[in-house]
Order: structure tokens, then sequence, then C-alpha cells
């Protein structure tokens, strides 16, 4: 097929299968996130878990830690013509499938810890949230064992946090953050919490800074509603330095992008002699390398706080280059902590293509040209790009939980669906909308 | 979006805006005179074997929040807390780290569910404190000034 300079039929089939798929565009993800549930994992909590008990008094258990965290939130979008996603990872959300929905943001997770020596340690944490087909099923984020060679470098392998933000460990604890979620315009664009792989971790005190680098290997496996997208050839690389109140941060990544589901649009384009095999050669996703490069700054003075996150994404694909950040900052006054964050997921590619030039075709391979091209400007409209404005409340009132309440003003921006799904009759890309949240968080 | 429906949408978000600023300004008035004792009588204490005599506070803080693993002199560190809630770790918490007892918990709950950490051990109280820093040299830990022995020595916070 690769061979034959015009063979429209299976370009044609693939473009217009596409663009009835009512889902596709939506469903079109930043990239990878979560595999899907590993129900033995909990089996092996349980196992953990009885084993500490039996054995409270003994050395065993001293060296056996478990805590977890949770979020019950519900929320409720103004929007009633679409839903409101966290990421693309999601089924549905608040909106047009739920007038109050409860699965953006609640979940629980365990997380046990089991210290073998001094420098040996394992590491399983458990998380059940609404997954991909909007069940709860536990599954593994995290299952790891770690060696420290010194008190200050450690080496670690397994299932591994995927650490691209600042608050990459701790984005699922909203316990530990200020707001109900972190800001979905720069999160969302890598919703991946964990990697398969291997890193290193090393750890200095310079003066009164103290500094670690890390640097991680591997791959991810994520399910979005629309198919998989997996990574390999990851690698990624992040400091942080910290002196008293501040903090900075500055993180890179790259990998390879792996998926099969926009195949049949690409295949199609190449089946347009040379025209067409550029514009495949351009915007195919499989197999495109994406870099990710991300600067963070925050400063706690304890009675209020700020922080600031950029991050810069290059596609090489369909999927396109962004650029987008946060700046939250909120004052700590007893146990109310208000706050508020302005977010802005900003296009710097394009967000349409003109592609084949329907008028050199001969008139009967027009119609496949066509919708191969209103395919192709689908996807690229499709890239989240929106602003949000939000403000919000956490009230700590008792140890280890929290009450959150947030309202974001949310802005698609140039014609783009923004971080909506599911759109219904009536739904206008490039609209605003309001979100409402409550969320009860704890740590124990 | 054209210009008219823009100005209702900042206009509406400048209200809410308001709208925060007032509750942050009544709120203001109920935020509670904290229950923090004099900083000067909780010290920083190490055993009389140690060969630390001072810290800087930078430094003390990044050994209880788990950011650094050695003593000034470069030895691997112990740092000891009190139990949770004591009138004598709000004091130290409030004195040395900055910060409510509150934000180190939720400072630790991003630490811990890394798999990275685990927060210094917790000992019941002062005398507790006493037994093992002085049985220790890697051990620092913090009581109240009253309560200093021989065997210790009150490291100087700079």
């Amino acid at each position: 097929m690769r061979d034959s300079p015009v063979r429209h039929p299976g370009g044609a089939t693939a473009a217009a299968r596409i663009l009835r798929d009512r889902n596709f565009i939506e469903h079109v993800p930043a990239y990878p996130g979560f595999r899907r549930a590993l129900p033995v994992t909990l089996a092996l909590v349980c196992v953990l878990l009885f084993a500490s008990a039996a054995d409270a008094q003994s050395r065993f258990a001293s060296k056996f830690s478990f805590g977890g965290f949770g979020t019950l939130g519900l929320s409720h979008s103004g929007e009633r013509h679409a839903d409101f996603v966290e990421d693309f990872t999601r089924a549905d959300g608040p909106g047009g499938s739920h007038a109050i929905n409860a699965g953006t943001d609640t979940r629980i997770a365990g997380q046990a810890t089991f210290l073998a020596t001094s420098r040996l340690k394992f590491v399983l944490q458990v998380m059940v949230e609404q997954d991909v087909d909007g069940e709860y099923m536990p599954r593994a984020e995290w299952a790891n064992v770690s060696y420290a060679l010194t008190p200050d470098f450690s080496i670690r392998g397994g299932r591994i946090v995927m650490p691209a933000f600042l608050v990459a460990a701790s984005r699922k604890v909203s316990f530990a953050n200020p707001w109900v979620r972190p800001p979905v315009e720069l999160y969302g664009m890598l919703p991946v919490y964990s990697l398969d792989g291997v890193d290193a971790t090393w750890r200095r005190r310079l003066g009164e800074w103290t500094g670690s680098l890390n640097v991680a290997a591997g791959r991810t496996q994520s399910e979005f509603p629309i198919g998989s997208v997996d990574t390999d050839g990851l690698w990624h690389v992040n400091t942080t330095f910290v002196r008293g109140a501040i903090t900075g941060r500055l993180a890179l990544m790259g990998a390879t992008l792996r998926m099969d589901w926009m195949d049949e649009l690409f295949n199609g384009f190449r089946a347009f002699g040379p025209q067409g095999q550029a514009i495949a050669d351009q915007f195919e996703v499989d197999g495109s390398a994406f870099r990710f490069a991300t600067a963070a700054v925050e400063y706690d003075r304890g009675n209020w706080f700020t922080l600031a996150e950029l991050g810069w994404l290059e596609t090489n694909s369909a999927f396109g280059d962004k650029l987008a950040g946060y700046v939250t900052a909120g004052v700590r006054r007893g146990p109310v902590t208000p706050y508020a964050t302005y977010s802005r997921a900003t296009l710097l590619s394009e967000n349409s293509v003109d592609g084949l030039t329907v008028t050199s075709l001969p008139p009967e391979y027009a119609p496949a040209a066509q919708a191969l091209n209103a395919g192709l400007n689908e996807v690229l409209l499709g890239v989240p790009v929106q602003q949000t404005l939000a403000l919000g409340g956490r009230w700590d009132f008792a140890t280890g939980i929290a009450l959150k309440a947030q309202v974001d003003f949310i802005d698609m921006l140039g014609g783009s669906p923004g971080t909506f799904i599911n759109p219904q009759p009536g739904f206008e890309p490039g609209g605003s909308a309001r979100l409402i949240s409550i969320a009860t968080v704890v740590v124990f | 979006m054209d210009k008219t429906k823009s100005f209702e949408a900042w206009t509406r978000r400048l209200s809410a805006m308001i709208v925060m600023a007032v509750i942050l300004v009544a709120t203001s008035g109920a935020r509670a005179a904290s229950p923090i004792a004099n900083g000067d009588s909780v010290v920083v204490v190490v055993s009389a074997a140690s060969g630390v005599t001072e810290i800087s506070r930078l430094h003390l803080a990044d050994l209880y929040m788990g950011r650094t693993t050695r003593l000034p002199n470069g030895l691997l560190a112990v740092p000891i807390d009190q139990t949770a809630g004591s009138t004598v770790r709000k004091a130290f918490s409030a004195t040395y780290l900055e910060r409510s007892e509150a934000q180190i918990k939720a400072h630790w709950s991003k630490v811990i569910f890394t798999g990275r950490g685990r927060p210094p051990a917790e000992v019941a109280d002062d005398a507790a404190v006493r037994d093992i820093v002085a049985g220790d040299p890697r051990a620092i830990g913090y009581i109240d000034a009253s309560l200093v022995d021989s065997r210790l020595r009150v490291v100087r916070v700079r």
C-alpha cells in the first residue's frame, strides 16, 4: 500500500470513519496516563497488612509502614453540552453527562513501605479512582524497590513516579496541594503518574541550599477512551533546589510515542503521493518524538505562599507544540487558606493546515482528500487550548483532614474545545464555562 | 467570544474576587492568637559527645523537613521529634521551622507519598528526647530549656 501512488479508498474510509466517530476528537489524548488495574496488588497489600498486624510487636512491624490519602469530591459544570475532564484519561465528567459528578476528583490510595534493611526499601502504592471505563478498579501506581548506595545517593527500579512536574509525586494527594486539583492546562498535558523503569537520585547540601538531581529512564503504557498510548525510550532529568522558603525546579524529558489508532488517517495521506507523504511525515503521531521541559518556583513564607510553573511541549506531530503554565498565590489565616490561580495553555503551532491540494487531484479523488484534510484539521483544532481563573479556599478543620472549595472560570481559546469532552448539540468550542468543586481531602 | 461577553465574564470574575477579598478580611479577625510558647524556652540539643556546637536555622529546618541527612559536621543525623500537638513541638515548629503543624503535616504528606522519606521519629516527651540524644552522638532534638542536663549540649541556632 505504501508503494502505491494513489490508493484513496483506504484513506477515504479511514477519514470517514474517524469523522463519524463522535468521540474521536474529544479523546485525542495529550499524553500517556495510567496502566490498567492490577487487582493482585490489592491482595499483596492485604497480605502485608495482615503480616504487620499478626506480627505487630516484632521487628518486622517496625520496618513496615502504611499510609494513605483520599479525596471525596463533587463538581458541577455550567457547560451542560459537554463534560469537563481533568485530563483525557477520563470517560466523562460534570456537565453533559452528570449535573453533579463525583468521579473527577474522588479517589483513595494506600501506600505500604517495607524497609528490608537500612538501605533496601520496597514501596507499593495502590489507588482506586475512576478509570478509563468509568469503573473503580484498584491499580498499582507505584511498585518499586530502591537501594541507597549512600545516604545521599539511591537507585530505584519498578513502577516509579513520573517526575514531570513540581507536584508530580503528589498530584493526586490533594491534601498536600493548595488546589482541589493541579491546574489542568499544564498537568493535563501529561496525564502520566508513573513510569516503568529505573531512576537514580542524588542529594547534596551546598551552603544553605539543598539540591537534588534525579535521572529516570523507562516506558509508559496508558489507556484512554479512544485507545492506548504508550511511550518508549523515555528519559527524564530534573533538579530541585531549596533554600528555606524558596524552591526552584527544572526538568527536561523526552520519549517516543506509540499508538495505532490514528494509523488509518495517516496511511490515508500516504496514499496521496509525495504531498500526502509529506503531510503524514509532519503530523504522524505514532513514532513521533516529543520533548517536554518545565520550570517551577515556589516561595512559601508560612503565612502566605506563591508558586508558578511553566511547561513547554514539542510533539513534532498533530498534537502540536504548546506552552502552558500557572501562577498561584494564597494566604494562610489560621486554618483557612484562600488562594487564586491563573493558568493558561497556548498553542505555539498552527491549529489548521491546508492539507492536500484538492483542486489538483482528479475529481473522483476529491471527496477522500477533503475527508482526510477535515480529519487532520479536527485533530489539530482538538488540542486543548484554554485559560482558567480559579478562586478557592481550604479549611484545615482537623488534623489530617481539610475541606476545599473552588470555582474555575474557564475560557476555551481559539475555537478549541479545551478540556471538555463528549460534546452534544449546542456545545460551542471556544466558549466559556464555570466549574464549581468541593472536596474533602484526607491523609492517614 | 465577542467583546461584550468577555466584558461580562470578567465582571463576574471581578465580583468573585471581591467576594473572596471580603471573606479574607472577615476571616482575618477570626485568626486565633496562636498558643505558641516563647521560642526562647525551647532549645535544640545534641549529645555532649557530639562535635556540633551551632547550626543555621535553614539547616535545622532541612533536617526536620527531610531535605538533608547530615549534621553540620558532616555526620549522618538522627533528628528526634516530639508528639504532634504537644506545646513544645508547636513552639519548635513556629520558632525554628517557621511553619504551623498543619503545614508541616502537608509537607510530609507530600514527601511520604513519594516513597522517598519518612518524618523524624517521634518520642513521648522531653525526658525521652534527653535520653535518646544523650546516648547517640548523631541524634539532635529539642526540649524545654529548663530540662537541659550535663549529658547534653545546647546548640546555638543562628
